[in-house]
């Protein structure tokens, strides 16, 4: 597939730049030092792993309507690149969370809200684990992306009120100044090189599932 | 004719195995159709999709000229059912299982019903008891009289030989007959030959997921038949 | 369609009268946990009164779950999900009787445990019995809306017995987060009124998954 190359080339360089960027070009943070930095992976992985989530969901729903296997594949594999940056979201949150609030883990909203949603995907990969591969195994599945992905703005709304202390989103802010120029445009960059990275990721891994499948398909019925 | 009810290319994959390849055939009024094949070709899930519990991988399924996905409960209320299991609760009476059959499908004076049918299945003396401890030929009787209070026009019927003995099967054919000859439509799964030559209108005969013919019974002697189906399944 | 989901509801609950043993038996696991949590924490009235909302509702959780299990459980055994599903009804209106019928079992234990739990953990809970239990019923709505769908869902498949916790309990957060709050209110006598935000987000929670589960379920029932 060519399509995914570009892809893949484009993410690898606009890591590199990103990476370069980061250390060489962005100023050091003034009220929270080098740490800070991590930032520039935390962001844009928690963003990218509601993207992939939300496409799960909606693929999922495709999936119950339509009933085509493309659906099926993109939501599992959206599902699947999703944990892996949920995960990336909560091990550099801890990081993060070490030097500014002296702990690796708080019971803080958003941080509570990302780990449950770790738990429900995971639970879904599971379930997909659990059930032979089948049209029934598609359908399970896509019933648990679609109620967690509902979950989360009740999980968000109960945690928030539970206990609260992570900064408010200084990034979408209107306020101005809130983040510092450079700071604020690294950070949609590296945004932005994520999106791509994950777009590059969902691709492959669609592509792999279908090989798979087409594979596994030939072999059953070669007899 | 129109048949009443037409599997039309029906595909079905399970898992990665294709088990189904290309099923057509139609089930017509007043006839009954046995269903054979080798263990694992895809007799009962094909009964499945016939009844409308499972969704074919492609083609349909249709009930009076209707696709059933449409309409599942328009099958669904001219549908009669026998399967490997029981398809009671343990813990009522047969009494009970049949009234709750009946109100599913909404009978009119159905505590009359179950009470007739409960008579002409020889259960009356076991109609109060639970029937977790019933035998197998018990069960079958039950499921009879469930086919009678819930007057079904299609019979899916997955070896519903097994486990009876002579009389019950005997009692079990005559009824069958009668829905037969009643205008209503079978597809019969069945290994015992013996037992169903005499009912069956027409053979098909379910091969490498394909039905390729559909035979006239009339075509083959009984022994002759056994003999084909010998072959056809070594 | 409720005529429907009224027959289903009616036979599930002479099921249930007929196996009291599994009512027994849930009733008793609720002791037990109890018993468990009475001698795991410091015996300490004024402790015990803030710890008593969380044991009330993990007990709650841990043995309801045991009852959403044999709802389905009873269905498989002889075959009769086949002739429930095969029966001219929506698959909406075995919903509703399932979960209703989940619902009353869930509600009649709450009614057994209040007495038990201020018996054995935290004794002015009695004085409080009304408002427990119609906190019960709310939080039992959602409990058994999600636990129904999700019962029914892994009712086939290998390992259940860890998959349904898995995939249902981080999806009650919200409602266990709700329902722990409002409990603490009313324990300090409060009623309702302490907590009315908690409340909408109970309520909201029920609905939610009320409708989605009910328009899900057909998913779950196909073979």
């Amino acid at each position: 597939m060519r399509y995914s190359s570009i892809l893949g080339w484009l993410s690898l360089l606009g890591l590199a730049l990103t990476a370069y960027l980061v250390f060489a070009w962005a100023p050091i943070e003034q009220a929270m030092g080098f740490v800070q930095k991590i930032m520039y992976i935390h962001v844009p992985s928690v963003l990218v792993c509601y993207a992939a989530f939300f496409i799960s969901f909606l693929a999922s729903i495709g999936y119950l309507w339509k009933r085509e296997e493309k659906f099926d594949v993109t939501a599992y594999a959206a599902a699947e690149v999703g944990v892996i940056f949920c995960g990336l979201t909560l091990v550099t949150g801890a990081i993060w969370g070490r030097p500014t609030w002296n702990t690796y883990w708080t019971w803080d909203a958003r941080l509570t809200t990302t780990l449950i949603l770790f738990l429900i995907f995971v639970g879904y990969l599971l379930l997909r684990r659990f059930v032979e591969y089948s049209d029934q195994q598609a359908r399970f599945a896509a019933v648990i992306a679609i109620i967690g992905f509902l979950d989360i703005p009740l999980i968000h709304q109960a945690v928030t009120w539970w206990r609260t202390l992570h900064q408010t989103s200084t990034l979408f802010s209107k306020k101005a100044g809130v983040i510092d120029d450079p700071l604020k445009w690294m950070l949609y960059l590296s945004i932005f090189v994520f999106y791509l990275l994950f777009a590059y990721l969902l691709a492959k891994r669609v592509e792999l599932e279908n090989r798979e499948r087409a594979l596994k398909r030939l072999l059953a019925n070669a007899d | 004719m129109r048949p009443l009810l037409v599997a039309a290319g029906v595909k079905k994959d399970f898992g990665y195995k294709q088990i189904l390849k290309e099923v057509s055939f139609g089930l017509s009024k007043g006839d009954a159709t046995l269903l054979l094949g080798k263990n694992g070709a895809g007799k009962s899930t094909l009964l499945k999709i016939m009844s409308g519990l499972m969704r074919p991988t492609g083609g349909a399924v249709h009930f009076e000229g209707k696709p059933v996905i449409e309409d599942p409960d328009g099958l669904r209320r001219a549908l009669g059912v026998i399967g490997h299991h029981p398809q009671v609760y343990g813990d009522l009476s047969a009494k009970e299982n049949l009234i709750f059959a009946a109100r599913l499908r909404h009978v009119a004076d159905l505590e009359e019903q179950v009470e007739k049918a409960l008579v002409q299945v020889g259960l009356e003396r076991f109609k109060n008891a639970q029937v977790k401890n019933f035998s197998s030929g018990m069960f079958k009787r039950l499921a009879i009289a469930k086919l009678m209070v819930t007057a079904p026009r299609v019979l899916l019927l997955d070896e519903p030989y097994t486990g009876l003995d002579y009389k019950s099967v005997e009692f079990f054919n005559e009824y069958l007959t009668q829905f037969k000859q009643g205008g209503g439509a079978i597809l019969l799964v069945s290994h015992q030959l013996d037992c169903c030559f005499e009912l069956a209108g027409k053979i098909a005969i379910l091969e490498q997921g394909v039905i390729d013919q559909e035979h006239q019974r009339s075509d083959f002697e009984y022994q002759e038949l056994v003999e084909h189906y010998q072959r056809s399944t070594q | 369609m409720i005529g429907d989901a009224y027959v289903i509801l009616k036979k599930d609950l002479i099921l249930d009268l007929r196996r009291m043993e599994n009512f027994v038996a849930m009733l008793f696991f609720g002791v037990i946990i109890l018993l468990v949590f009475s001698f795991a924490l410091p015996q300490d009235e004024e402790m015990h009164k803030n710890l008593a909302p969380g044991v009330f509702w993990v007990t709650f959780l841990l043995s309801g779950i045991l009852g959403l299990s044999k709802s389905f459980q009873m269905e498989k055994e002889m075959g009769s999900m086949e002739a429930l599903l095969l029966a001219p009804i929506s698959r909406g209106s075995i919903f509703l009787g399932k979960m209703l019928g989940n619902w009353i079992f869930v509600l009649v234990m709450q009614c057994l445990l209040i007495p038990l739990f201020s018996l054995l953990f935290f004794a002015p809970a009695m004085d409080h019995f009304g408002e427990m239990l119609a906190l019960s019923a709310l939080t039992a709505l959602g409990f058994s809306s999600l636990g129904t769908l999700l019962s029914g869902l892994t009712t086939d498949v290998r390992f259940k017995e860890i998959l349904l916790p898995i995939l249902l309990f981080p999806l009650l957060i919200p409602l266990l987060l709700a329902a722990v709050r409002i409990l603490a209110g009313i324990l300090v006598g409060e009623g309702f009124q302490g907590e009315l935000d908690w409340l909408k987000l109970l309520i909201g929670f029920d609905l939610i998954f009320l409708i989605i589960a009910y328009l899900t379920f057909d998913f779950v029932m196909e073979l």
